[in-house]
């Protein structure tokens, strides 16, 4: 049976990223729409271009505040091996991808792949987590 | 390290969600604690030796050579 309690900074940590992850997807398509009528140069290509990275960077900032915040001990032990396994994996993956580079592949990478691997490898991190931890039926 | 909290929370009669509520953490750690899969931080310890009355190393035992 999987456990399915909830801290109050886990529950404020979940909303925080579903919003924030909500205004990224608005604020893509806003500005997909918007490069879709004109070429942005100067000011207003770093505008556009800074705007998509504020939610990104208030995910990171929740996950701080989460670790701060979470009263159970265990709970953050089992988040912060989550994020260090995903950050072993993507530095291992551009270590790879840097030494392909070196012994001459010219391909490419799709921008933001480091960041979405990251993300990937914290949920199959914590996905793990919760099948090994378990808990048996009550006694 | 080994503990006694399956024991003692066996009788004074408290399920792991009782004695999880009681320490404000969830059942998934004190289920990981009483399985040694997990050590608890000293303010922990402390808080399950005041709730169980007793001093922390009646609950916990240091398990020899093995950590």
């Amino acid at each position: 049976m999987f456990c399915d309690w909830k801290s109050k900074a886990s529950k404020r940590y979940q909303i925080s990223v579903l919003i924030e992850m909500a205004a990224y997807v608005l604020i893509l398509l806003g500005e997909k729409t918007l490069l879709g009528h004109h070429n942005p140069v100067g000011i207003e290509l770093y505008a556009l271009a800074a705007l998509p990275t504020v939610p990104i960077i208030a995910v990171l900032v929740a996950v701080g505040i989460y670790l701060r915040d979470e009263k159970d001990e265990y709970q953050r032990d089992l988040m912060v091996q989550s994020l260090l396994w995903g950050t072993a994996g993507v530095l291992s993956i551009s270590t790879f991808i840097a030494f392909l580079r070196v012994f001459g592949w010219t391909g490419s990478v799709s921008p933001f792949t480091e960041f979405i691997a990251f993300w990937i490898l914290v949920s199959v991190a914590k996905t793990f987590h919760r099948m090994t931890n378990r808990v048996p039926t009550d006694e | 390290m080994n503990n006694r909290l399956r024991v003692l929370r066996a009788e004074l009669g408290w399920s792991q969600a009782d004695l999880a509520t009681k320490l404000e953490v969830s059942r998934q750690s004190v289920n990981a604690i009483e399985t040694g899969k997990y050590d608890p931080s000293l303010p922990l310890a402390f808080k399950i030796a005041k709730l169980f009355g007793k001093t922390i190393e009646e609950i916990f035992q240091e398990t020899d050579g093995k950590q």
